[in-house]
Order: structure tokens, then sequence, then C-alpha cells
């Protein structure tokens, strides 16, 4: 293994950096790779496809997604502030460009072709979003007047915009909920979160009288008629404690995209309540730890994109297992690193590779107390940690 | 002062320059967001708990996610099956993963004895990824097909829907659509009932109802008739416990039925009823005292009304009295009682007889009364005798139940009513008034100039009216297409049930010496039912001599010319 006095760039990443987040992060994949292998051929075969196609594309993306969480996880502050500025202007650009000219799957016009690839931009600007979002109310915060609340929520405003025509709906309410998450924890007034939280109820109810497909999904959640939702049930009743066995479950054969929007349930009704109980640990482990370690960086902006990139990970979780579980209505969200898909799997590689690099510890309290290896400052890895300008 | 919470988070992460007032805002609220998401993942593994150790019970679980359950079983009165659902399996097949379609038709055809290997292979190369090959197979054969092990090739559980009874009452209970929600007879009745696993308790007595068809079947086989119809009725509650309709089909294979046998001429069929409403005629005129039983009219000559002829069957060349008209059947002489009624009068005794309405009977095909536009005197004259008024034969059969009966109008029902239930019950006729009717029933049956002569079962005190009705066709009555039918109630003296039987266009045969009426065609068979099932429903023959005939019917009604001959029953 690595020698604690290994100072090349991985000997140092390697003391610094968060091991536990770490590997949550690849247990998760490796779960995600076992219940795709369980889920996704009956989907396949009904559409066409070889039985292993999704088995085999989950890989393919999934390698670059590792690559790319270890890859940004090394980076500094400093580039993944300009990584993700360049990154949001370029996704927006590619947006608005999947308006003009994406092709309609399903409803929604959301995808953009890449040779081969199909890639939903939209994925990758949620952790951009709460990049820049956290720089610019860091800066409010600890620099002088500049309005960051204003750009943060210019920002959000346009992408917002963008995702409310596409439509989607899932997407918005993330980005939107960072935002807000952002502002409350950057000191937001306590009378506006109050504010704001009763006006997200008015939202909701704004959505389900205007929009058609919300007000279809609220609808048959609450009649408790909704053919999915009591497919999933019955996977979770079927599954009991110790699951039905891998691959004898019969959820996948009933639902649509049961690899990708209903993996929760697969896993259910194959691998039992205690896997289901073992996988909302890990994510609440994540989340909690996440949290945590946000305070750990010294400055308001790794606090925030920490925290903020921790929320949407956590968030995007918890709705997919908890429409599974007939909690709320039913809402197509991929559950991080476990459901098939490119776009979900390589946005969640690059979330928490930027958490990873944030929580990297700034001092050397792990290296060890003496003082042997004290020389291994932050400084080195973050020169102006104090003061955060560009 | 420093709070207590800097200290805290003070204690966790040591060796840290104090932080600012920004920081400790934010990190008092990633407390707090952290003990809402801490809150939501526990909230979703209490759900999930919930879900997956409501094993032991999940017939509670699913019926509050609305699963399908198994369909509720049809009983009859005494609990015997009519409908119940089965599980079976079913052979299916996947067409896009079969390799070899020859060979696997070869293997399965041996197994499944009804097709050959030609249509199970045309089945398999259909265009579609679900082919059902064979539904209800036996264990043994699962056991084998599966032994084939052929891929492409699945068995599933499936439920189908049996009427062990076949044809018997297959009106009645109606059937389901290939998705199992009902849509005729008691089965779409009470689909909702029925789908929430509940069983259906009908009026209805298997036994009764075999009886009926059996004997209404004979008549119109005897007579060459194109149809039927048998309601039997429990006067005291209302309760159907007979209802038929000929041709019928099996129940369990309605959709090969074709629409005549799957038309419900027992509650979809309206009919005028003929003599039989000269029932209510006497009744009505009993009850509103325009006449009593000695009051006689001159029925003599055809009565002319307007453009109409009024001509009796039978010509009399002299006056009858009230009872000589209803058992001798004069139609004269019921119009001239009906013009005594007046029409107002007897237009709200069928309304309150539930005859201008549709009734309020459990089934689907149940249809309206065709009423006449204009009810004045011509309309009331031809009521009186069972022509411009057509109901159906349920409708007719609880309509003179109360004038035959004890008096009380009953809505015919056929849920199954407990001697202790309560139902609405409205008084039309009072006791002296159906005891006269009663006791000109019988004589219709008991004295030899009666009409309904062959509908005596002896013993069991049957009275009884019959009805011979001329068809309508687009061009008018048709002479040559009758509809003849008999009502008849036992025991007359204390009414339990009333019977009617309708035959459709019965044809002159020469073992009835050339008649096709009601007499000959609908009588024996009203004596053979009762004979039959008395003794199911528990009612015992009596000496026709017995005091308490005498008391029960009136003693002083005058038939024929011979001297005033006092009734004999």
């Amino acid at each position: 293994m690595l020698d604690r006095t290994d100072r090349s760039l991985i000997g140092i990443w390697w003391w610094t950096v968060d091991r536990w987040l770490l590997a949550s992060a690849l247990l998760l994949m490796v779960i995600g790779l076992l219940l795709v292998m369980a889920a996704s051929p009956p989907v396949a075969t009904r559409i066409g496809l070889p039985e292993q196609h999704f088995v085999w594309r989950q890989l393919i993306y999934l390698l670059p997604s590792i690559g790319i969480m270890l890859a940004i996880s090394l980076l500094t502050a400093r580039t993944i502030r300009i990584l993700a500025l360049v990154g949001l202007l370029g996704i927006v650009g590619l947006m608005i460009a999947t308006l003009a000219i994406g092709p309609e799957v399903k409803g929604a016009t959301r995808w953009i072709s890449l040779g081969p690839l199909r890639l939903q931009p939209s994925e990758f600007a949620k952790p951009f979003f709460a990049v820049v979002c956290a720089w610019l109310l860091g800066l409010w915060r600890e620099g002088e007047n500049f309005p960051g609340w204003m750009w943060a929520s210019g920002i959000a405003a346009v992408i917002v915009t963008i995702l409310v025509l596409q439509p989607d709906i899932g997407m918005t309410s993330v980005l939107v909920l960072t935002w807000g998450f952002l502002m409350f924890l950057a000191g937001m007034p306590l009378l506006l979160v109050l504010m704001a939280t009763a006006l997200a109820p008015l939202a909701l109810v704004t959505a389900y009288f205007f929009l058609p497909h919300v007000h279809n999904r609220i609808n048959k959640f609450l009649d408790g008629g909704n053919m999915q939702t009591e497919r999933s049930i019955q996977s979770f009743i079927d599954g009991g404690l110790f699951g039905v066995g891998p691959g004898d479950g019969t959820v996948k054969l009933h639902l649509p995209d049961a690899h990708a929007d209903f993996i929760f349930s697969v896993a259910a009704e194959e691998y039992g309540l205690l896997a289901c109980l073992f996988l909302i640990s890990v994510y609440g482990f994540f989340v909690l730890r996440g949290f945590s370690r946000s305070v750990s960086g010294e400055g308001m902006f790794a606090l925030l994109a920490v925290s903020g990139l921790t929320m949407q990970f956590g968030v995007q979780a918890a709705i997919h297992m908890a429409s599974s579980v007939d909690l709320i209505p039913t809402k197509g969200m991929t559950l991080p690193f476990i459901s098939y898909g490119g776009s979900s799997l390589l946005a969640s590689g690059i979330t928490v590779g930027i958490i990873l690099a944030l929580t990297r510890t700034q001092n050397a309290s792990t290296v060890s107390s003496d003082g042997r290896r004290s020389d291994i400052s932050q400084t080195r890895l973050y020169p102006s940690h104090s003061r955060e300008a560009l | 002062m420093t709070d207590w919470k800097t200290r805290l988070i003070g204690s966790i992460w040591p060796d840290r320059p104090l932080p600012s007032r920004t920081r400790i805002i934010a990190q008092n609220r990633l407390v707090l967001a952290g003990i809402v998401a801490g809150l939501c993942f526990l909230g979703i593994s209490a759900k999930a708990v919930h879900l997956a150790t409501s094993l032991d019970d999940k017939n509670n679980v699913r019926g509050n996610y609305k699963q399908v359950q198994q369909r509720g079983p049809i009983l009859d009165r005494r609990g015997r099956l009519m409908a119940q659902t089965v599980p079976i399996m079913v052979l299916h097949a996947d067409p896009k993963n079969i390799m070899d379609p020859h060979n696997v038709a070869a293997k399965l055809a041996p197994l499944l004895g009804k097709k050959s290997k030609q249509d199970i292979l045309t089945a398999l190369s259909r265009d579609s990824r679900y082919v059902e090959l064979a539904r209800k197979i036996t264990p043994q054969r699962h056991a084998d097909i599966l032994a084939l092990g052929l891929p492409g090739i699945y068995i599933s559980h499936s439920e189908t829907r049996l009427y062990p009874q076949g044809s018997e009452a297959a009106h009645l209970l109606g059937t389901m659509d290939i998705d199992g929600k009902g849509i005729a007879g008691i089965e779409k009745q009470f689909d909702e009932r029925l789908r929430a696993g509940k069983p259906v308790a009908l009026s209805v007595d298997l036994g009764v109802q075999a009886v009926v068809r059996r004997e209404l079947q004979h008549q119109i086989e005897k007579f060459e008739a194109i149809g039927g119809a048998g309601v039997v009725l429990d006067v005291r509650t209302g309760e159907i416990i007979s209802l038929t309709s000929l041709p019928d089909y099996n129940a369990n294979q309605y959709s090969s039925a074709d629409s005549d046998a799957q038309f419900n001429r027992a509650t979809k069929g309206v009919f005028e009823m003929g003599s039989i409403f000269k029932v209510l005629n006497s009744a009505i005129a009993l009850e509103t005292g325009v006449a009593s039983l000695g009051s006689s009219y001159d029925v003599s000559k055809p009565l002319r009304v307007s453009r109409f002829r009024i001509r009796d069957y039978h010509p009399y060349n002299r006056a009858l009295n009230l009872s000589e008209i209803l058992v001798y059947s004069s139609n004269i002489g019921s119009a001239r009682i009906a013009e005594d009624i007046g029409a107002t009068a007897q237009k709200a005794f069928m309304d309150r007889l539930g005859l201008l309405k549709r009734p309020a009977l459990e089934l689907p095909e149940i249809s309206k009364p065709l009423i006449p536009r204009q009810w004045e005197r011509i309309a009331s004259m031809t009521i009186s005798y069972g022509h411009g008024l057509s109901v159906s034969p349920v409708q007719a059969a609880g309509a003179i139940a109360a004038a035959s009966g004890h008096g009380f109008y009953i809505e015919p029902t056929l849920l199954r009513r407990s001697p202790t239930s309560t139902f609405e019950k409205s008084r039309i006729f009072s006791d002296d008034t159906v005891r006269k009717v009663r006791s000109m029933m019988r004589l219709a049956v008991s004295h030899k100039d009666g009409t309904v002569n062959f509908a005596n079962a002896p013993g069991y005190m049957v009275g009884g009216k019959t009805g011979t009705a001329e068809k309508v066709t687009n061009k008018g009555y048709n002479r040559k297409a009758n509809l003849v039918s008999v009502v008849a109630s036992f025991p007359i003296h204390d009414p339990a049930y009333l019977i009617f039987i309708m035959v459709d266009e019965p044809k002159p045969q020469k073992h009835s010496y050339g008649y096709a009426t009601a007499g000959w065609v609908a009588a024996p068979a009203i004596a053979r039912i009762v004979t039959q099932i008395a003794p199911m429903m528990g009612i015992h023959p009596i000496d026709t001599n017995s005091p308490e005939i005498r008391l029960n019917l009136e003693p002083n009604i005058v038939i024929g010319t011979e001297g005033a001959i006092r009734a004999s029953y």
C-alpha cells in the first residue's frame, strides 16, 4: 500500500481522501451492477435486444464513471470551480440545443445523441449547478459586497425555465431544491425560509392543475389504482425478509423500465427486505457522512458545495425509494449508482468525485499527532482556501 | 457566551480556528438538514419493513391496495353453487423464443388431445409474443409438459368462472368479459360485490328452477313453440324462486349462444299479457266497490267502441256475473267492468302494482313497460283483458301476486330474504277482496266450465287464470301467432307461491284436438310443476273437504245457469 511518506499526487490523495465516502460509493456501484444484471435481461428481451445488452452498457458506463470520480477527486477546489463553470455553460448550451433538435423519447425531449451514446445533459447540470451556486454564495458570505445570491438565483431561473420546457419536472424540483438548500445554508433569513417552505406545496398544487401528467400521477397515487405502484408493493410483499432469490423475481417482467425507475423494487423482491434496509443505510450513511465532512473544509465554498451535492445525491435516492414503497407518487427517478442509465452513472461519478475532492482532509490530523507529517498542510492543496477567490 | 453548539462542534473537530458567524449558522442548519434526511431514510425503511413483514396477513395488504381477489361465488337460496371461480393452468407460448416450431408442435400434440399438430404449428407461427395453446391443464399434463423442457413454452396460473349447473338459470347468472368484468346478469349487477370476493346469495331455488325449466321445455317441444318464460314467486316475501327463459344456453359458453337464446324473455321481454289481467280487473272492481260478486253484465253482443269490436272467444247469450266473467274469461264482461271502474282509477291501481315503471329487479336486463299514450276509456277497456299495456313476465307476476295472494304488493327480488328481514310491502287489496279473487281463481281450475282445468294438482288447491294474446307484428295483431300464459297460486286458500308460465307461439297439435290455447299449452305444466315443487318447498297436500278451505274461500259463488249452485272447490 501507499507509504505515508509518499509525496506523490496519488500518495497525498490516498491519505487525505475520505475513505468512508469512497467505499460507500464503490459499494453502491457493485450492488448496482448486480441489480442491473438481475433486472435488465427481461426488459432487454421485451424490446428485442440481446439479453445482456443493458448489463454491458452499464459496465461500459461504469468504468468511465469510476475513472471520472477518481480523477475529479484529485483536483483542487479552484480547478473544480473552473470545471463546473465551464461545464455548466456548455451544458446549458446543450440543453437549449436538445430542446431544438433532440429526439423525443417517451414524451420528453431531454436526450441528445453523441454518436452511439445518448446523453441527458440535464443530469450533468445538477452537480455543476450546485458547485457554481455554492461558489457564488460562498463569495457573497465571505467576500466583499458581491451579490452572489442574485447571480445564483438568476442562473437557477434560466436552467429551470429550460427544464420546464423539456418538460422534466423531476430534475426541476431537484435543481430548485438545491438552490433553496444552499440559500438556506448560506444564511437566508428564517422568515424567508418559512415563506419558501410554504410556497413549495403551492408549487405542487400549481403543477397538479396545469401539468396533465403530474395531475395523472398524483390522482393515481391518491386513488391507489396505479398498476406500477401495486406491482412495486407486491414485490416487497413477495420478497419478504430474504427475497425470492436473484433472478427469480417477477416484478421486472411487469414494470416498464424496471432496471432504471424501479430497481429498488427488483432489489426488494429478489434480495429481500434486509438487503433493502442495507441499501437504505448505505445511502443514509453517505448523506450524513457527506454533511458532517462538509464542515471539515475550511471555506464556505467547500461546505456549501459538498452539502449541496450530498443533498442532491440523497434526495434522488430518497425519491426513488419512497416511490417504490408508495410513500409518494411515482416519479421516474434513478437510484444513483444503482439504476441503469449512462448519464445518471456519469453524473453520479462527477457528483461523488467533487464531494471526495472537497472533503479531503485539510490538515495532517489523520497522519499523526506527532507532527511528523505536519508539512502536508493543505496550503499545498488549497493555496488560498481562507479567502476563496478564483 | 460561547454556546454549547460551538463547543460541541469544537469537540468533534478540534484544532480549528473559531468559526465565523456565517459558518455557525451554516453548520447549525446543516445539523437540521441531517436530522431531516435521517428521518426521511428512517421513514422509507419503516414503510419497507411494514410492506415486507405483512406477509402473514397478505390478504389484508392486498385489500388495502385493491389487489385482485378471487371472485365471490353465486349461491342459490339453499347455498348451492351456481357460479364459482376456480384456479386453472394456462399453457401459452412466446413464438419468438421457439427455435423449432415443428419439433415443439410434434411434442405437444399428443399431450393436448383436442389440438392437432397442425393447429399448434399455426399458433406457433403467429407473429405475436403470446399465444394461448390450452386452458385448464390437469396437474398430470402440467408435469408432462414441464418435463419436455421446451423453451418458449410457459404455463401460468389463471382463473376461470364455472357455472356448474350449465344451462340452469343461465340468463339470471349472465357472464363476464375476458378481463373478468361482469357484463350480463347477476355477474354484472353485483360485479363490485363479487370482485371483492363476497358471495351473492340469490332467492332462487335450484331444484324449483330445474323443474320449471324442464316442464316449460316439455310444453314448448310438445307444441312446437319458439320459446317461453317461467316465474315462481314467494307471494309473502316477493322472492323469485325460479326465473326461466327458453331457449337458453350453457352459461359456460355464453359467447357461442345466439342472440335469441341470450334474450331474457322473463325480464327483458315485454308482452301484452292477455286475459290473466282479468284477475287484476276483478280485484280492482271489488276493491273500489263498483261491483260485487253478484253484479251482472250483458255479454250477449260484441261490444263496439269507436272503431274497435270487443268479442268473446266463447260467446254467451246472456248476462254473466262477476265470477262467471273471470271463470269463463269474457272480454266483453271485463271491458264493461272496466268502464265502471274508470280509466283514472284503473291507472292508479296499475301504477301501485308496479306495472307502469321499470322494475327495480336486480338484473341489468330489464325493460320499461309499454304504456298507452292516452289512457282513456278505450284503452282502459282493452287493458282490462290484457291488451294495450305490455309488461314483462316478472312484472305481471308481481302484480297478480298482490291480487291473488294476501293483498300486498311486494317488488319482486332476486336476493334471498331471511325470515326476519324487513322489506317494503304496500297493501293494495283488502283481505275480503283477495279472498273473493282467490275463490274465483280456484273455480277457474275446479269448475267444469273453467278455462284452467288442466292446472289442477289434486290436494294442492291450485287457483289460476289463463291468458291468450295475439302477438303484435308490424301489421297489427297476428291471429296465428299467440302468446299463451297461465298464472296460478297455490295453495289458493292460503297462497304461498305464484307460478307464471308463458309459451311463445305454440302450434295447434293433433293431441290437443287442434287447440293451442293457454288451457291446453300452459296449464298442464302448472299441474306438474306444483306436484313436484310443493314437496320441495314444504307444502303438504290437503283434503279438499277440510274446513280450512271453506273458511278461507267464499262459499256463495254462483257459476252457470243450472240453478244457483254454491261453489264447490
